[in-house]
């Protein structure tokens, strides 16, 4: 039995050192192959163990490709079948030109009903100058889901597709437009037009509720 | 060849001499002993209860339903196995280098250095986590507040369970800026319904936790203690006035189907209107399945009971280590584990456990906050639509984490000191100040912390905390066993319970309490997830480098088992010198 530290010394530090790479390069190409298997680790895809990865669900409105226009210079009526989340639909006054004379005819008034689904019926009487304040809505709420569990961002989205408290499948959307002029103040003067007209554009459009998947971040427990 | 594995293992097991160690802790020369037992028992309570309590009582209660209350004993036992373990051996090797020590003495330096390596990385990732989770309870006590006079400064999104993503509003990303890591991002949606992406600079919040915790480290470990008791006081009547809250709203029909069956999706129990039995549920109302979620919930408030292996750190601070140190860290246990249990219990009792699962908000809310969510949902502690019961809970979360962060800074030292002192690491690292600290190392400590917890974020480095302190239980355990086979003779004020089926002479051969305590553990650590396992061996290689490449050679055991040849003019001066 050697009495020199050396003699201890160096078969200790060559070992540890051989173990030590070892522990190393036996490890360290493997931890990108399964980071995502931890639970603080925030991926989008679940990890080689395929432990599904809790996501955070943020819902954003967007309006659906297919919209209904409805131009008018007396009635008309637009639909819109929006297939999705259903999110609700919107109109929008896009154009609306009168050509009745002040003091002469009194302006058209139009009317609009949006329908669609189970939700109450939105009414809207306005003339063409107060058109900006004609726009309007029929909203479902977001989803009442705020979590999901998938193996990924895709897998995520199908599952809430399925998830009956989503509201997914299609609904049809109604907009029903209505014009109506009341009699002019006085009788039209010789020479004059005595009829006015109106063009008014309605723009109806579906909208649906998209899912954001953002992982779910865990903050320390401790 | 053999020859050549054989000094090496004979190295490696090189053990600490007893008598030098308990010498070099009650020495003069050493760190002023300035704690008693109910400084170490405040020390004990502020590292085991920070704000995770306030959020893991909610994820035990999706996974057992009211079983979450006996979840909490389950954690307990295999918590109090090493608890015993720890105290019988801070009891009879009162040196500050807590599990490394003992084990460096009950089984050699080759041991003691892999726990001293993984205890390194358990308090530097702790504190560097626990940092960036003060930053959040920070945030959210300061958005709480926010609310009353600008609205918009708290941008309310679904990204948090809260709801709340602090500090992230798209008008102004300033904020989000200078209180995130530059790893972090959020995306916020402004006004005009544009996404806009928020990106961290530096998180200031976590940097001045970080410097003010260090510098009253740095004033004095019995100032530190003064502060760390304000702080337990403070945080345990928090959790004490919500347990009473949750209490007052106490409904025995709560407990009436203890065990939760739901569809994991929608949340609605298999006993109600509207159960889909073709949809996936989660159901444990048979005998194993529930003994399962027991146990899984129990896994998981574990790690609400990590932190009173760090009192040990302090046996050299200690008055009278012998007596004060299983004092503290048996006390901090009972008194940890009954406000557990109680707070389990007042939560299962105040709302049923169908609120807590499911996706809708609701439920995320009830996870997250579940005092918050239980105090919400019946009004309580509400003043003008201001919630003060959520803002007690947020001030307990940052006030607990506040008081871990101190406790996890002081035991890194505190081993780093240990292994410095035995040579194992860079001398400057074991010098002590004129209050008695060591002031150099903690400066050093406070700096690393602040750095990284300021640019950095750790992801899934997280979880090595958890590796780290379930690798020291157990060889703690362990070490406790062999010392009692090796070392008969010391002294032992404390001693941990052994039911050993087999003895040998009055050691104990087969003994079931540490057996049991070991493979409790050892549960726990395989099911950690594959990542954490494969970074804590490759953690363990490069521990193994530095120890072949500075550790071995600087070892004042080993220098004390093989002193330097004397020099030539040194003989001279010895042979001159009269025989005594």
């Amino acid at each position: 039995m050697p009495h020199e530290r050396h003699h201890h010394d160096r078969p200790a530090a060559i070992l540890a050192s051989i173990l030590g790479v070892v522990a190393i390069l036996g490890t360290v190409f493997f931890l990108p192959t399964f980071y995502c298997d931890s639970p603080s680790a925030q991926c989008d895809t679940a990890g080689p163990s395929g432990k599904a990865v809790d996501f955070d669900v943020a819902w954003a409105k967007v309006d659906a490709t297919n919209k209904a226009v409805a131009s008018t210079g007396a009635a008309a009526n637009g639909e819109v079948a929006v297939t999705g989340i259903q999110a609700g639909a919107k109109v929008t006054v896009t154009d609306c030109t009168d050509t009745a004379r002040a003091g002469l005819q009194q302006p058209a008034t139009i009317t609009y009903t949006l329908s669609g689904g189970n939700l109450t019926p939105l009414s809207k009487t306005f003339t063409c100058a107060d058109k900006d304040a004609a726009a309007g809505e029929i909203t479902f709420p977001a989803p009442d889901v705020v979590k999901v569990s998938a193996d990924d961002v895709t897998a995520g989205k199908e599952s809430l597709a399925n998830d009956p408290k989503v509201r997914a499948g299609t609904t049809t959307y109604t907009l029903k437009v209505t014009v109506t002029r009341p009699a002019g103040p006085a009788p039209s003067p010789i020479g004059l037009p005595t009829d006015a007209t109106i063009n008014v554009t309605l723009n109806l459009v579906g909208q649906a509720y998209e899912p954001n998947l953002t992982p779910h971040p865990k903050e320390a427990t401790k | 060849m053999r020859d050549f594995a054989g000094r090496a293992l004979t190295r490696w097991g090189f053990r600490k001499n007893i008598d030098v160690l308990l010498e070099q802790a009650s020495s003069k020369h050493g760190l002023a002993k300035t704690l008693t037992g109910a400084n170490l028992v405040m020390l004990g309570v502020a590292g085991i209860i920070g704000g995770g309590i306030f959020v893991l009582i909610g994820s035990g209660i999706v996974q057992a339903g009211v079983m979450v209350v006996p979840a909490f004993l389950v954690a307990a036992s295999i918590c109090a196995v090493a608890g015993f373990a720890y105290a019988e051996l801070a009891s009879s090797i009162p040196a500050s280098g807590s599990a490394y020590a003992y084990i460096y003495t009950a089984m050699g330096e080759l041991p003691g250095w892999m726990v001293a390596w993984a205890l390194v990385l358990e308090y530097a990732v702790g504190a560097v986590s626990v940092a960036v989770a003060c930053r959040n309870n920070l945030l959210a006590v300061v958005t709480q507040f926010g609310h009353l006079f600008n609205p918009a400064d708290a941008v309310r999104t679904p990204q948090l369970p809260n709801g709340v993503q602090y500090f992230a509003n798209p008008e102004n990303p300033f904020w989000y800026g200078m209180t995130h890591s530059p790893l972090e991002s959020a995306v916020s949606t402004n006004s005009a319904g544009i996404d806009v992406n928020l990106h961290g600079f530096i998180n200031l919040p976590s940097i001045l936790i970080v410097l003010i915790v260090t510098a009253i480290l740095v004033k004095g470990t019995k100032e530190s203690a003064r502060f760390t008791a304000v702080l337990v006081t403070l945080k345990v009547a928090i959790l004490l006035f919500a347990i009473g809250v949750a209490f007052s709203l106490f409904n025995a029909h709560n407990l009436a189907d203890p065990l939760p069956c739901y569809n994991t999706g929608t949340g609605v129990p298999c006993s109600a209107a509207g159960f889909d039995p073709s949809a996936p549920t989660y159901d444990v109302r048979n005998f194993l399945p529930a003994v399962a979620a027991v146990f899984a919930a129990g896994a998981i408030m574990f790690f609400a009971y990590i932190g009173f292996d760090s009192v040990s750190t302090t046996a050299e601070e200690t008055k009278n280590p012998k007596k004060d140190l299983p004092v503290g860290i048996l006390g901090s246990l009972i008194i940890s584990t009954v406000l557990y249990i109680l707070a389990a219990l007042a939560l299962v009792g105040a709302s049923h456990w169908s609120m807590f699962v499911g996706n809708s908000a609701a439920a995320q809310l009830a996870v997250g906050e579940p005092f918050g969510f239980v105090f919400e949902q019946n009004h309580a502690l509400e003043v003008g639509g201001f919630s003060i019961g959520a803002l007690l809970v947020r001030l307990g979360a940052l006030i607990g984490t506040t008081s871990v962060l101190l406790v996890l800074i002081l035991g890194g030292v505190r081993v780093f000191f240990n292994m410095s002192r035995d040579g194992l690491l860079p001398a400057w690292m074991s010098r002590i100040s004129k209050r008695g600290n060591p002031s150099v190392t903690t400066w050093f400590y406070g700096a690393f912390t602040l750095v990284l917890a300021g640019l950095l974020t750790l992801g899934a480095a997280v979880e090595l905390v958890n590796i780290g302190t379930l690798f020291a239980f157990m060889m703690v355990i362990i070490a406790t066993w062999l010392f009692r086979i090796r070392r008969p003779d010391v002294e032992r004020p404390f001693t941990m319970p052994m039911w050993s089926v087999l003895t040998r002479k009055g050691k104990p051969i087969l003994p079931l309490f540490p057996i049991l305590g070991i493979i409790g553990t050892l549960v726990l650590i395989v099911s950690l997830d594959k990542f954490t396992l494969l970074a804590s061996i490759t953690w363990a290689g490069v521990g193994l480098l530095v120890y072949a490449l500075y550790g071995v050679r600087h070892s004042k055991e080993a220098a004390e088992r093989f002193p330097a040849p004397t020099t030539p003019a040194a003989r001279i001066t010895v042979i001159g010198e009269p025989d005594e």
